[in-house]
């Protein structure tokens, strides 16, 4: 399907972009406590460079592979990068340091905090510690019998026991950055593969790192949530590895640009590939296999619940793309396509619907998060010609829905953690009357929302005029009808959020006792996030041409 | 071709207990276990699928089960300690939802 000659590239760039965030999350994991954000910074600017480069030479080239260890592509594992893997890459280095410089003064917070409440309560029996300890040693007898020093004792131990609980917490802060490395490396190589299997290895990776992120906090809700995904995930790829073994019986390779050559349609390769779909459609999320997503997403961190949504769902997206569109033989493909979008249009409806009566934000954002997916997979029965210019117009759209997605949803979960520190809750109602308080979060969640909700000039709207004209264009006008709903819907959704900010306060409502003053750049790092979003719209003409670069639709 | 169509059989009848108790058990150390013969049914199968041909025997699938072994002991260990964490804090052994709405 490649009509573009593919470059062998000799320089060890996008081996770099796996190995540098691997290194780093290694060493970051030998060096301790404060070693941590350093590594995380260094691996920043070498993925950055390495990823910008990959860029330049598909921009210029056209697509590039690799070979690992010299090794090619049959027994080898090829590395493999055209215009949508670039783009994934790019949208990943520029989600992941924001999300970077937003967790360094995150944790930095939560750690302060930590600090100071475990100070105010270990400060007024601090003196009377010390004296305990000088009298203990004389008068032992003495101490143990007089009741108020004993009642003194017990609480120490008590304030001992939750400064212990604050350490663990700060301890557990400074595991997020090897994990997060990890994670990195496990996208970059998620996007750089072009071989089943090792999308199954890497698959695993993300999970295992995704899982302790979730679990980060320590918190129960946090624990079981976690242990929710990590058996959803692991069974997920379990049914995935199933369809690899059939898959593999009846080809005899997983590399993907064999299979598109090889696969033909039998009654073994279907099962084989509706178990590969279905494994990932777990891991993506789409309904009905949604339901691990909203209390998992909702129990996180912060900049975990970033993310998490932002990047990891949208790489089991990414393999979907790459099966759909290279290797599903053309015969198939529409009933697939129809069957996606089909659970798409659900998706859409039940997420919307959802997310419209959640009474926490952080859930109503989880639940956004279905519906969003579900616009995703329109693109299937939209691109089912696959000669058309309309095929061509409902791939890109759908891929601009993903990137704006995933830079719109980043930012609104860090607002909203940004509030969930202010307020110690995100339950709506307790909103009321903030929206002066808080300008800029409100403003962050505003033009994120709008991305959300598909208004211009956000790249969302683009994605849905790409995803509408591509309707208009095949005849199916049921998608225009769906994705029409869709906005009206999001637009409630959304709407919710503020309606309450802008009530005046209401008398009962008490505000935090000491106001949290957080550090400006947790604030001004979303609201910039959120405002690449909005503006993706406008300059969407360069990613939108990187798309067409290997893309499957180059025969036009 | 009998005996890779057997051991073929032998493996979709693990994965669907592994499966069924997966689903049915509440016991997060059974749903582990579940998970695990899950795992072992795939490799019988891809050891199955290594001697399609019965000239040659296919080393690929080998590795790929060394791989998949590697992968599956590392998810284990991090679901049993996920699963002692949650007993350590809850006192209980399952994901029930009652308990949850308790503790947040």
């Amino acid at each position: 399907m490649h009509n573009d000659i593919i470059i062998t590239s000799q320089s060890p760039w996008m081996a770099l972009a796996i190995m540098i965030p691997l290194l780093a999350a290694v060493l970051s994991f030998i060096g301790g406590r404060r070693t941590g954000p350093l590594f995380t910074l260094a691996a920043m600017v070498g993925v950055l460079v390495s990823v910008s480069w990959i860029a330049v030479q598909v921009w210029t080239q056209g697509p590039q592979s690799e070979a690992v260890g010299g090794w090619a592509a049959p027994l080898g594992r090829e590395l493999y990068a055209d215009g949508l893997s670039v783009l994934m890459l790019l949208m990943t280095a520029i989600v992941g340091s924001f999300i970077t410089g937003y967790a360094l003064q995150y944790f930095a917070h939560c750690e302060k905090q930590a600090s100071l409440t475990s100070l105010s309560q270990r400060e007024p029996s601090e003196v009377s510690k010390e004296q305990a300890i000088k009298a203990s040693l004389p008068h032992a007898v003495l101490s143990s019998e007089h009741p108020l020093v004993a009642v003194q004792d017990e609480k120490q131990h008590i304030e001992r026991e939750g400064i212990q609980k604050n350490h663990k917490l700060v301890h557990h802060s400074q595991l997020f950055w090897p994990l997060w490395l990890l994670l990195w490396s496990g996208l970059n190589a998620l996007f750089l593969s072009s071989d089943l299997f090792n999308l199954y290895l890497i698959l695993t990776l993300i999970i295992l790192a995704a899982v302790s992120l979730i679990s980060l906090n320590g918190r129960a809700i946090a624990l079981q949530a976690s242990m929710r995904y990590l058996l959803v995930a692991l069974f997920a790829t379990s049914i995935y590895l199933l369809g690899l073994a059939l898959l593999y019986g009846a080809v005899g390779t997983l590399d993907i640009k064999s299979l598109a050559l090889e696969l033909e349609a039998n009654p073994t390769t279907l099962i084989a590939i509706v178990l590969i779909v279905i494994g990932l459609l777990i891991k993506t999320a789409l309904f009905p296999f949604h339901f691990w997503l909203p209390a998992t997403y909702a129990a996180a961190s912060a900049p975990v619940s970033a993310l998490l949504s932002a990047l990891v769902l949208k790489g089991t997206f990414y393999i979907l793309l790459r099966l759909g569109f290279e290797v599903f033989p053309i015969e198939w493909f529409p009933t697939f396509g129809q069957l996606l979008g089909l659970l798409g249009a659900i998706a859409i409806f039940w997420g919307s619907w959802q997310a419209w009566q959640q009474e926490h934000l952080n859930r109503l954002i989880a639940y956004s998060i279905i519906a969003q997916i579900g616009y995703l997979f329109l693109q299937f029965p939209l691109a089912n010609d696959m000669i058309d210019a309309g095929s061509l117009m409902a791939w890109k759209g759908g891929i601009l829905l993903a990137l704006s997605h995933a830079l719109a949803i980043s930012a609104m979960f860090m607002a909203s953690g940004n509030l969930l520190l202010r307020l110690g809750t995100d339950r709506l109602d307790h909103l009321r009357g903030l929206g002066q308080r808080y300008p800029i979060t409100f403003l962050t969640l505003a033009i994120a929302g709008m991305s959300i909700i598909g208004l211009p000039p956000s790249g969302g709207f683009l994605g849905n005029w790409l995803l509408l004209n591509a309707a208009y264009e095949s005849g199916q006008w049921w998608w225009a009808g769906i994705i029409v709903i869709g906005i009206f819907l999001a637009i409630a959704y959304i709407g919710k959020i503020f309606t309450p900010v802008f009530e005046p306060i209401a008398q009962s409502v008490v505000f935090e006792k000491t106001p949290v003053l957080l550090p400006l750049s947790m604030t001004w790092l979303p609201l910039l996030l959120a405002f690449i979003a909005l503006v993706l719209g406008l300059v969407a003409t360069s990613p939108l041409t990187l798309l067409e670069i290997g893309s499957p639709f180059t025969e036009i | 071709m009998t005996k890779v169509v057997f051991y073929s059989l032998v493996a979709v009848g693990l994965f669907t207990i592994g499966f069924y108790t997966l689903l049915v058990e509440a016991h997060l150390l059974r749903k582990i276990m579940a998970l695990n013969i899950m795992f072992t049914s795939l490799f019988l199968l891809l050891i199955a699928i290594a001697a399609r041909y019965p000239q040659a025997i296919d080393p690929l699938p080998h590795a790929f089960v060394l791989i998949g072994i590697l992968i599956a002991v590392s998810a284990t260990a991090l679901a049993l300690t996920l699963a002692r964490r949650i007993y350590q804090e809850t006192g209980q052994t399952d994901l029930s939802e009652k308990q949850e709405t308790g503790i947040s």
